[in-house]
Order: structure tokens, then C-alpha cells, then sequence
């Protein structure tokens, strides 16, 4: 829980961001947060509330138009180019569609998180070093699918692919992670366990972690701290603990209903993914 | 993973064998040897190689530029009326060969598509023989007919309209295979028997599509009729034949543009018509 | 379904007269104008037919079968066709690629590439094969070679299109993770881009070969090469049982190379 980490210097700073899109529409208005390393955030929010814009701020792939964002202390909405290569490369991201190349290989899939920190030269004729494919490798055993390796990414199932997902933004030995929900084209059992993944992964690796959910319980049930958008404001920022009926009216503008959560999960499958203490499965 | 984590396991962790692709591998050696054979001098290949190509490039070149008008060596415009009256024959030819040839393809086209043809035979020998069809470039068959009908435009028209029938009666028997099959149905319950079926039901849905397709035969057609004459079937081509074996460059070039400009307007207009039918 | 013409019936039911019948008036009158001034008489062409029957006969029933591997024969003839249709495909698939990707939208911020890229593209395909093949047999020599060419540069056209328009039809979102990695735009080509299209630019290259040998049996007829200058040396001499056995072949290789395509093609997709 947040509190009881000694006081440790934010990672991650925005002050005073907006995003106004060409047509006119206000996507974040004028939002102000801060996150230390290793927290696992949530965002909730109806669609349209900035959630994803949110996130994809954090890489620059949406720029803001006003106000800044540290990261480690540097304002990367003044990075030029090569600059924000080297940033992305730090920050590992996860998509609702997995957006892996699909004709490629799995394990060429998750090379790619391994771009940022190669020659281009190298990379471009396909010369990976042997450590990176050996990185790449492990990151395929550490969630639990090694013997996908050369299989064509298309081959396999929603919650597989993601999981090949997971094991891109591994590679890249990232500070932090962007989920960018995730679990959204996935069925419960599937999706609970792709959770369950990340949060074990935030721990271990001190990942700072942003999760976008649709469905407020499951962001209850993992998220340390939960932040709700509501017309590109926060309107909550607190442990889930705070979260209550009425905060959940504040963020939605309604009550709760049934189709905001997805259910609790009958069948829990272990977790794939294995804790870092066991070399092999 | 980083100096977060323990550097030896990832050292220690086994490369497994990439299957080898084997396909590829026969795959690229296949085509490389046929190349590699299609390249050789003559008699065994055709003699490609790019030094030719280079030294023959400066006497290309002069072919395209005397093509063109110059202020000291214009274009023939007095050799116009005769290009625009044999473009319009040409004209005549594609359209003439587009009517007949569509007209042929409406009922055919119904025998060849799986939910109207009189049982499985009749749609094999259909399909068959539009495949046939289509397999003959027009320009042998124009040659061929030109033998048998004398030189003119009558073996251009037959030829196209044979090709006319191939393009059409494919296009429009796949079409028909994707029709509502409701209407069909509803005569079938009245009674009504294959012809009425093909009438009433399929025609008026298609009917569209018809006619889409027959513009798009007469746009193909006004190119092939164009460059059919070279052959001896009539229209512009045969002057075009003529020119350039009589190396009359100029009138060569503005036979083309004629042509050019020709299919060009046709385009246009048939491509407007094409899109607001269906 | 277009046809209800505001008459209140179900579309379908009943075919509606009215622009039934003004294009059948259409139709005729641009046939009696399309027919006036080509002279033909009714005995011409019963006479045609009735030589064009000669014609068959001596074609299909009496083809002259030795004419198949005689030296400068059938095959002969075939085997250069498809040499000049490999060839040129294969020119055509290079070349291309540097057109295609010069004019898909998506890889430029500025629109002003891919816009030139387009046009060129086009140029290239407003010239018939036909009159590419007589330029090059003016400027090289007649025979394989000039075919070769003329199919190699007339193809590079509709390859650069189908190329392009490949491209620009990519999955955006595996293009966008890997620029969140970092990737630099030329890494985001090459393993997002490449990957995704090659196999189906090899479907292109195979697709254009059938067309290709179409084409590659025709130009030999203007001299450039293949089966088609057979044909017309044969028809100079009138050889009709010979011009069977071409014909016949003609189609046989045609079809062959159809099945395969075809077939290499559905396991590529």
C-alpha cells in the first residue's frame, strides 16, 4: 500500500496536462497526478473520459496540448526524436487487440521490445545477439508459453497473444508499464488471469503499472490505487478502499449497475506465470 | 530483468533449433533456377542481360521522341480526318461486339450459374466453356478469324464479341450465384418454372449489374479494338500497323494520342455511368 | 434492390417496363448505328462461316501433331513464352517495390510523396503493352528480349498499385506498438510492414505471371518473341493443321499455369 512505502522520489509527474483534440473535444482538462515506481494504478471512467488519452500520454503516442510530464525528472513533451526512442523503450505497453505483427513469430514478436536497445543495423538484418534472444526467450517462459516460440502469432488464442504481449514489454526491461485494457476482448477466466499476472509482475519487477479498466470491480479487486476520469478531470485519486457508492457515482454520473462488473471468476486456473525464484517450468 | 535480475539464468537459457524452413528454401530455388534459365542466350533462353539494354536504350529513346511533334517536323494534321475516321470504326467495332456479345452472355450466363442451370451437367459444360473462352488471348483469335473473314472490321467484331461473351457471362453467372434467393423461391411455390424463375426474380435483380458489366466489356473493347487492327480486324490499328512498318513516326504518335485521348474520355464517362448503376 | 420504381411492388416481383424499355431502344439504335458502314453482306458471312468451318476442321481434327516437338515447334515456341513471361513478372515484382512503396500514403507525414508515386504509376500504366513491345523491337532488335521488356516495364504499373494499396491497408495497431517500443520508422517497416505484406506480394507476382503469359503469347504476334511469332508464321503460310496444334497448346499452357497459380496462391494466403 502506498502509505507504508518510505518516501520515495515520483517517477512519473503530470501538471497540468490537456489534451484538445482538431475537432474541438476536450479529451483531459487540465490534469495534475504524481506516481512512485512500483505502484499499480488503475483508471476507470465511462468511454470518452480520457482514459486512453491518459495513458497514451505517458508514451507521447497521443501529445498533449498543454502542461508537462516528468518522468524520472525530464520533460518528455520537449523530447525530440531519438530522445522519445529512448524513452519508449523504458515503458512497456499492452493493448486491448495485443497488436502483435501477426504473420511474425512469437518469439520475433517479443524481439521487437528488444529494438530500442539494438543498432538499427543490427536489428534490420535480423542479427539479434545471442543474450537478447536469450532475454526474449525467458520472457516467453516467464508467462508461461515457451514452447510457442516459432509459432506464428496468429495462431493462437486471445489470452495467449497477450500474454506474447506481456512478454514484448518484458524485453524491453521497462520502468513502466501501460495496459491500455487489456482484458477487454478476453473471456473472465482468461481475463482475471492476465491481471493476476500483471500485478505479480508490478511487485517483482517494481514496475510502475497503469491499467485502464472498464469494469469497476475488477479494478477494486487488483488495483492499489484507483483514479477516476470523468470528462477528462479526475474526479478520484485514492486506495481502493476510499473507492465507495458514491465516489462510483461521481466518476460514472449514475449508479451502479450490473454490466459494470464482470463477475467474480468460478474456475481459477493457476497462474501461468511463474514468480521469479523458479528458473524452469 | 535488467540488473534487477539474476544475469546467469538468462545466460543459461537454451536457443531452441528454428524449424527449418524447408518450403522456402525449394521454393526460392525454384524460381531463381527458372530465371536463371529464362535468361540464358538463345537457343536455351531469351538472352536477357542489361548490356543490351543499355546500348539499345539511345535508339529507344529515339523511337519515343519522334513519336512526338517538333517546330520543325509537326504532326500530320492532315492525316487527321482519315485517323478519326478510322477511330471511329473502332468505335463501332467495340461497340457492336459489346451488344452482341452481352446479348449472347444474358441467357448463357443464366445456364452457367449453379442456382438456375438445369442440373449439375449442364452448369459443368457452362462453366467449361466460358473457362475455354476466356483462356484465348483475342488478339490469336482476331488473328485467326482474320484468315478465315478476310481482313476488315467483321473478324474485330467477332473476335470481341466472342471475348465480350467470356468476360460478361462469367462476371454475370458469378453474380447471379449471390442472389436473393427469396424472389426465386416465392415463384417456385407458385409454379412457375425455370425460365419464369430467370425472368421474374433473378433478371430484375441483376439487371444493374448487367449493364455495369457490359460498359466494362466496352471499355476493354475500345482498347482492343484499337490494337486488334494491327492484326488485320479492322479500325485504326491497321493504319497503325502500316505507319510503323512505313516508319512514319509522326503519324505513329498521333495515331496514339488519339487513341489515348479516345479511351481516356470513354473511361470517364463509363466509369461515372458504372458507379451510379450499382 | 433497384429496380422498384416507386410502383408499389415488392422489388423483384416484376421487372420494371419502363427502363426495360428505354434501354433496349438505346441498344438498338447504337447497334444500327455501330453496324452502318461496315459493309457486310449477307453471303459474306455464310461464306466465313462456312471457311472459318474449313478452318476448324483442319485445326482441331487434323492437327499436325509433329509440329509438337519439332526443332523451332510447339514447344519451342511455348518454352520462350514462358520464359518471357517469367522473366518479366519477375522484373516487374522488383521494380515495383521501390514504386509502391514510394506511393503508400501511410508512410509519409506529408502527403506530397506518395502523390508523385501515384502519378508515375499511372504514366506507366497508360502504355499498352502492345506499343511497348513495338518500341522495344525498334530499339533492340525483334525476338524474346523485346517481349521480355515490354511485359517487364508494362507490369511494374498495376504491381506498384497492388502494392501500395497493400501497404496502406496494414493493421495500424501492430505498426503503433512497435513505435511505442521505440522502434525508429525504419525498424517499424521492416518488422511490422514487411513481414505482413510479403506473402501477399507474392500472390501479386503470381497472379500477374497468368496474366503475363497471356499477354507474352500474344506480343510474339507484333515480334516479340514466343509462341505468337510461331502462330503468325505459320498463318503466312496458311499451315492450319499446324495452327491447331499451337492453338491447342496456346490454351493447354495457359490453363496449366492457371492451376498453378492458383494453387500456390491459396497457400499463401
Amino acid at each position: 500500500m502506498p502509505s507504508e512505502r518510505p518516501s520515495v522520489e515520483p517517477l512519473v509527474v503530470l501538471e497540468n496536462v490537456s489534451k484538445r483534440y482538431p475537432n474541438g473535444h476536450l479529451a483531459l482538462d487540465r490534469v495534475s497526478l504524481s506516481f512512485r515506481p512500483g505502484e499499480f494504478v488503475v483508471i476507470v471512467g465511462l468511454s470518452g473520459a480520457g482514459k486512453s488519452t491518459l495513458i497514451r500520454c505517458l508514451n507521447r503516442l497521443v501529445e498533449p496540448t498543454e502542461g508537462r510530464i516528468l518522468i524520472a525528472g525530464e520533460d518528455i513533451t520537449r523530447f525530440g526524436d531519438a530522445d522519445l526512442r529512448r524513452q519508449r523503450a523504458k515503458i512497456g505497453m499492452i493493448f486491448q487487440n495485443y497488436n502483435l505483427v501477426r504473420r511474425s513469430s512469437v518469439l520475433r514478436n517479443v524481439l521487437a521490445g528488444r529494438l530500442a536497445h539494438l543498432p538499427t543495423w543490427r536489428t534490420v538484418m535480423g542479427w539479434f545477439p545471442k543474450d537478447d534472444i536469450r532475454l526474449a526467450l525467458r520472457c516467453l517462459q516467464r508467462v508461461g508459453i515457451p514452447e510457442k516460440a516459432y509459432q506464428r502469432a496468429d495462431t493462437l488464442s486471445g489470452g495467449q497473444q497477450q500474454r506474447v504481449a506481456i512478454a514484448r514489454a518484458l524485453a524491453q526491461e521497462p520502468m513502466i508499464l501501460l495496459a491500455d485494457e487489456p482484458v477487454a476482448s478476453l473471456d473472465p477466466p482468461t481475463a482475471h488471469q492476465v491481471l493476476r499476472d500483471l500485478k505479480l509482475l508490478s511487485r517483482e519487477e517494481n514496475l510502475l503499472t497503469f491499467v485502464n479498466l472498464h469494469f469497476v470491480d475488477m479494478a477494486m479487486e487488483y488495483a492499489d490505487r484507483i483514479i477516476g476520469l470523468r470528462a477528462g478531470k479526475v474526479v478520484f485519486d485514492g486506495p481502493t478502499t476510499g473507492m465507495t457508492e458514491s465516489t462510483f457515482e461521481e466518476i460514472y454520473n449514475r449508479r451502479i449497475r450490473p454490466d459494470d462488473l464482470r463477475g467474480a471468476v468460478d474456475d481459477r486456473s493457476p497462474t501461468p506465470l511463474l514468480p521469479e525464484t523458479i528458473v524452469v517450468r | 530483468m535488467s540488473a534487477r535480475t539474476a544475469r546467469p539464468e538468462v545466460a543459461e537459457t537454451e536457443i531452441p533449433r528454428p524449424p527449418f524452413p524447408w518450403q522456402g528454401w525449394i521454393a526460392a530455388v525454384a524460381v531463381v533456377g527458372l530465371l536463371w534459365w529464362s535468361s540464358m542466350p538463345p537457343p536455351i533462353g531469351t538472352g536477357f542481360n542489361l548490356r543490351e539494354v543499355v546500348e539499345g536504350w539511345p535508339q529507344m529513346q529515339v523511337f519515343f521522341q519522334r513519336l512526338f511533334p517538333t517546330p520543325d517536323r509537326p504532326w500530320p494534321l492532315d492525316y487527321l480526318p482519315q485517323i478519326v475516321n478510322r477511330m471511329t470504326e473502332t468505335l463501332k467495332i467495340a461497340t457492336a461486339a459489346s451488344i452482341f456479345g452481352a446479348v449472347f452472355a444474358l441467357p448463357f450466363a443464366m445456364l452457367a450459374a449453379r442456382n438456375l442451370a438445369a442440373g449439375r451437367i449442364v452448369y459443368g459444360f457452362g462453366r467449361g466453356l466460358l473457362n475455354l473462352i476466356r483462356t484465348i488471348p483475342d488478339l490469336v483469335l482476331a488473328a485467326l478469324l482474320a484468315s478465315a473473314f478476310g481482313i476488315g472490321p467483321l473478324p474485330g467484331v467477332l473476335a470481341l464479341t466472342i471475348f465480350t461473351f467470356g468476360v460478361v457471362a462469367k462476371l454475370l453467372s458469378d453474380t447471379i450465384e449471390t442472389v436473393d434467393p427469396g424472389p426465386q423461391e416465392a415463384i417456385t411455390a407458385a409454379g412457375g418454372n425455370r425460365i419464369q424463375q430467370a425472368l421474374f426474380a433473378v433478371f430484375p435483380q441483376v439487371a444493374p449489374d448487367f449493364v455495369a458489366y457490359s460498359l466494362y466489356a466496352f471499355e476493354v473493347n475500345i482498347r482492343a479494338a484499337a490494337f486488334l487492327g494491327y492484326v488485320g480486324a479492322g479500325g485504326i490499328g491497321m493504319i497503325l500497323n502500316r505507319d510503323v512498318k512505313f516508319f512514319n513516326y509522326g503519324r505513329v504518335g498521333l495515331i496514339i494520342t488519339t487513341i489515348f485521348v479516345t479511351v481516356l474520355i470513354i473511361d470517364t464517362v463509363s466509369t461515372t455511368i458504372r458507379r451510379r448503376l450499382v | 434492390m433497384s429496380t422498384d420504381h416507386g410502383q408499389g411492388l415488392p422489388p423483384g416481383a416484376r421487372p420494371a417496363y419502363g427502363v426495360a424499355i428505354g434501354y433496349a431502344v438505346l441498344t438498338v439504335a447504337a447497334l444500327a448505328w455501330s453496324l452502318s458502314g461496315i459493309e457486310v453482306s449477307p453471303e459474306r458471312i455464310m461464306r466465313g462461316f462456312g471457311q472459318a468451318g474449313h478452318l476448324l476442321t483442319m485445326m482441331f481434327l487434323q492437327p499436325d501433331w509433329s509440329y509438337v516437338a519439332k526443332e523451332d515447334g510447339l514447344l519451342e515456341g511455348l518454352r520462350q513464352s514462358v520464359q518471357i513471361a517469367a522473366l518479366g513478372t519477375a522484373i516487374a515484382a522488383v521494380l515495383a517495390i521501390p514504386f509502391g512503396v514510394l506511393a503508400a500514403r501511410n508512410l509519409y507525414p506529408l502527403p506530397i510523396a506518395p502523390l508523385i508515386g501515384k502519378q508515375l504509376l499511372n504514366l506507366i500504366r497508360t502504355f499498352p503493352e502492345l506499343l511497348l513491345a513495338i518500341a522495344f523491337i525498334k530499339g533492340i532488335g525483334p525476338g524474346a528480349f523485346a517481349g521480355v521488356l515490354a511485359i517487364g516495364i508494362h507490369s511494374i504499373g498495376m504491381m506498384g498499385k497492388l502494392y501500395a494499396e497493400r501497404i496502406e491497408t496494414t493493421d495500424k495497431g501492430a505498426l503503433e506498438s512497435l513505435r511505442a517500443a521505440g522502434a525508429s520508422p525504419l525498424e517499424v517497416f521492416v518488422f511490422g510492414i514487411v513481414p505482413e505484406v510479403l506473402p501477399d506480394f507474392l500472390s501479386f507476382t503470381l497472379y500477374r505471371f497468368d496474366l503475363n503469359i497471356r499477354s507474352a503469347t500474344v506480343l510474339g504476334i507484333v515480334g516479340a518473341g514466343g509462341i505468337g511469332e510461331k502462330l503468325v508464321f505459320q498463318q503466312m503460310s496458311s499451315n492450319w493443321h499446324t495452327i491447331g496444334v499451337i492453338v491447342m497448346g496456346i490454351i493447354v499452357t495457359i490453363l496449366l499455369v492457371d492451376f498453378i497459380s492458383g494453387k500456390l496462391r491459396a497457400k499463401l494466403a
